[in-house]
């Protein structure tokens, strides 16, 4: 089910999606290096003991992206298991996930088609474990 | 080792977030009448015994969905302390905490000013938290010229 034709109100969307992180390099480098984002923003709370990045595939204006926050000195969490993952959309699977492999990435789940349906899915982890669908829909 | 920088291999969006809820229908309802959104689609795996909700403020193609996922047999989740929340635009953060507050809806943090401006801007954006049904936290971000 689609959304009714209505005049879409531009200003109500998803912004972004936050994640906690034990070391902020190693993430900033798995998502731009390993799944190609690119550092959007980064803000720095000294007073408040935390930093912010915000990372993605375009502007935060028209794209929800990531906000990764890293808690000075806090080294853990706990996964919980409420949270699911973060899909993200690709075009080549097969080549895409042969390069996530050789730049080191960790591919919990390899490339699997859906059955009944024209997606292929197929898990990564990132550093603190969290857990990535990579999804090609086929055409 | 290389950067992903070929084109044809770099992955291109965001497509969603996805969340384990304890009431399927309980969540739907807060998504889409307390926070205006649509669903978007729904698939019901019989033999793996879940259901899965898309939901949003636009089609998938064009922006990014919240993915529920309510499993049949499951009730309860432990939210541990790593993942933290999903941001929303508003335009009005006050207004909606209003109705927000006139609707049941848990107010974790009241709408106003971060306590401190971000060195790089000297602004201070306008936030509030909520609380989804199973507990998730959701940012309220006043809208500003992006």
């Amino acid at each position: 089910m689609q959304p009714e034709n209505k005049k879409i109100d531009h200003r109500r969307k998803i912004l972004h999606t936050m994640l906690r992180t034990t070391d902020m390099q190693k993430s900033v480098d798995f998502y731009t290096r390993i799944l190609g984002m690119k550092v959007l923003r980064t803000l720095d709370q000294p007073e408040e003991e935390y930093t912010l990045c915000f990372i993605g595939y375009e502007n935060e204006a028209d794209n929800c992206v990531i906000e990764l926050t890293y808690n000075y000195g806090v080294n853990h969490y706990e996964a919980g298991n409420s949270f699911g993952h973060i899909a993200i959309s690709v075009d080549n699977f097969k080549q895409t996930c042969e390069e996530i492999s050789t730049l080191g990435g960790n591919i919990t789940l390899p490339a699997t088609p859906l059955k009944g349906s024209n997606e292929i899915i197929a898990f990564i982890s990132d550093p603190d474990g969290y857990q990535i669908e990579l999804i090609q829909i086929l055409h | 080792m290389g950067n992903m920088n070929n084109k044809t291999t770099i992955p291109t969006q965001i497509l969603y977030t996805m969340l384990r809820v304890s009431e399927l229908e309980r969540s739907v309802a807060f998504y889409c009448k307390a926070l205006g959104m649509h669903e978007l689609r729904r698939e019901n795996f019989t033999e793996g015994r879940f259901t899965l909700v898309f939901i949003g403020y636009d089609n998938e193609a064009s922006t990014a969905a919240i993915e529920l996922t309510w499993n049949w047999d499951t009730d309860n989740y432990d939210h541990g302390t790593a993942y933290g929340h999903i941001a929303l635009e508003v335009a009005d953060i006050y207004a909606a905490c209003v109705r927000l507050n006139h609707m049941g809806v848990s107010i974790i943090r009241e709408p106003g000013p971060m306590t401190y401006p971000a060195d790089e801007t000297g602004h201070s954006e306008e936030i509030a938290f909520i609380k989804d049904p199973d507990g998730y936290l959701i940012e309220l971000i006043q809208t500003t010229n992006r």
